[in-house]
């Protein structure tokens, strides 16, 4: 399937275009649709599938709140990297299995999901480098801000955030928020995440 | 686009050019142009701007005579490059405390001298910059506005400002002056996001901007703001003594002001949402006792107070 990049038709899946190293890289893309907003050349199929019967191998593959038809994550992560190029880019849109848990149905069945640690070890286990975490405001389907989870962007990001909210200057929340911050946890704790991955 | 902007960190001098992209945060504009602060190990942190479909010309005109006018108030841009087919801004950030909310006496005087100051400097710095042209445009914004806002005075309302709208000098406006692109470091504000600097050049144009987005673009609130004594009436009186214009011209030209900001937010690719709401409000502003035909009501209500 190959489109014209579409920019302004649907703005979801920016951040995918912002990570690729061009808008004619071949993407695989499981889960919801709107990579060819972005993309010239995107295969929607499902990722167990693909890996099972062999595929050409692609320059990026997008886990859009979808496991792509695996049982697992890890299988998931392991059937990506397989597909991928050498330098290719896995790209994981899940929710934080630490939030998602209190969040119940609103949660996606069968999204990837896992805590932000997990996940990392999980991508970097499989072989996959220069593994970034990132999280999503206000969802991981068309979210306005993500923040790389590294401390220096991650700090100003939600101190900026939590400066513009209306709290007394000794309130428990803010004391509680201004410490999560510091330690630099904020990121771990929000309920969607998005983790990119390079294939060594 | 990260690609690009690690490019154009390293043009700058900001990376050398074996290092990564540092750790930033990103966010997605309206106008399609991806902002990201990035924040190296040295402390200081850079917005990089990456244009998707347009160029970030004007910001970067925008953003170089800002920065040669009032320092202190803008951030440094360090330049405008191309990498990767992408348009990349880069200038320096400052940290700064958002505007709103505005906490106790000291800080509402802050802004309120920080505005008149701006505005100030704005007719003595911006004026000799090449604008686009207001006076071209106006007519246009009018007409797009008339075939969207059901009111028989439209024709009529153009002849009556046409005159005093000659009159006026020409002065390239930031364009967005909402109180979200306005911060406050050092007890100084800072103005941000010049992308739609030059675009309109009709004084009182920002000013104007300013006063609605103070009330959420409530055009019934602001009316009543600006009947009463309040922060909104002092700053359209002090702005207008700065822009050198009366108050009674800066009320008439508020439909045009609202047309010119429906028409460059449509035309710059800020989608239909945000035209909608300066329509709406253009509407509403033609609905109360400002509307231009009720001038000699308008008048009595303001010299009242």
């Amino acid at each position: 399937m190959s489109h014209s990049p579409d920019f302004t038709r649907d703005r979801r899946g920016w951040f995918y275009r912002a990570l690729a190293p061009d808008a004619s890289c071949d993407v695989l893309e499981v889960g919801d649709a709107f990579a060819s907003n972005w993309f010239s050349n995107v295969v929607r199929r499902d990722l167990a599938e693909a890996a099972a019967h062999g595929s050409s191998p692609f320059d990026m593959v997008l886990l859009h709140q979808s496991l792509g038809g695996c049982t697992t994550l890890k299988s998931a992560i392991d059937a990506a990297h397989r597909l991928l190029r050498p330098g290719g880019i896995l790209v994981v849109a899940g929710e934080n299995r630490l939030v998602s848990a209190r969040r119940g149905a609103r949660s996606i069945a069968r999204a990837p999901r896992a805590t932000g640690w997990g996940l990392r070890a999980l991508m970097s286990g499989a072989g996959f480098e220069r593994v970034v975490l990132y999280a999503v405001y206000p969802d991981a389907v068309s979210p306005v801000h993500v923040v790389q989870a590294d401390r220096p962007s991650s700090r100003e990001f939600f101190h900026a955030a939590f400066r513009t909210r209306r709290r007394s200057r000794w309130s428990p929340v803010r004391l509680a928020l201004a410490a999560l911050t510091e330690l630099n946890l904020m990121p771990y704790l929000q309920p969607n995440f998005v983790i990119v991955g390079k294939k060594c | 686009m990260l690609a690009a902007a690690r490019e154009a960190l390293v043009h700058h001098g900001v990376l050398g050019p074996s290092e990564e992209l540092p750790p930033f945060f990103a966010k997605f504009g309206g106008n399609l142009v991806l902002g990201m602060l990035v924040y190296p190990n040295s402390g200081e942190f850079y917005v990089v701007k990456v244009a998707v479909q347009s160029g970030l010309d004007r910001e970067y005109r925008g953003l170089s005579a800002a920065y040669a006018a009032m320092p202190r108030n803008a951030s440094r841009p360090l330049g405008l490059t191309h990498h990767r087919s992408f348009p990349v801004l880069v200038s320096s950030g400052i940290r700064h405390k958002p505007l709103i909310p505005l906490h106790g006496r000291g800080s509402v005087q802050s802004f309120e001298s920080g505005i008149k100051a701006f505005l100030a400097t704005s007719v003595r710095a911006f004026r000799t910059l090449p604008g686009e042209g207001a006076s071209s445009g106006l007519s246009e914004a009018l007409e797009h506005a008339s075939t969207l806002t059901p009111w028989p005075d439209w024709h009529a309302y153009l002849e009556r400002i046409a005159p005093e709208v000659a009159i006026l000098p020409r002065i390239p406006q930031h364009g967005d002056l909402s109180v979200n692109n306005i911060g406050v470091a050092g007890g100084q504000l800072i103005f941000f996001d010049w992308e739609d600097f030059g675009f309109v050049d009709l004084p009182g144009f920002d000013l104007a901007v300013l006063l609605l987005s103070l009330n959420d673009f409530d055009v019934r609130r602001l009316v009543v703001r600006l009947r009463t004594p309040s922060l909104e009436r002092r700053l359209m009186q002090n702005g207008c003594v700065s822009l050198g214009m009366t108050t009674d011209l800066l009320l008439l030209l508020f439909p045009a002001y609202l047309s010119l900001f429906a028409q460059m937010k449509d035309m710059l690719g800020y989608g239909p949402e945000v035209a909608r709401r300066a329509i709406a409000a253009l509407t509403r502003w033609l609905s109360t006792e400002h509307a231009p035909d009720s001038r000699s009501a308008q008048r009595s209500a303001f010299a009242a107070h």
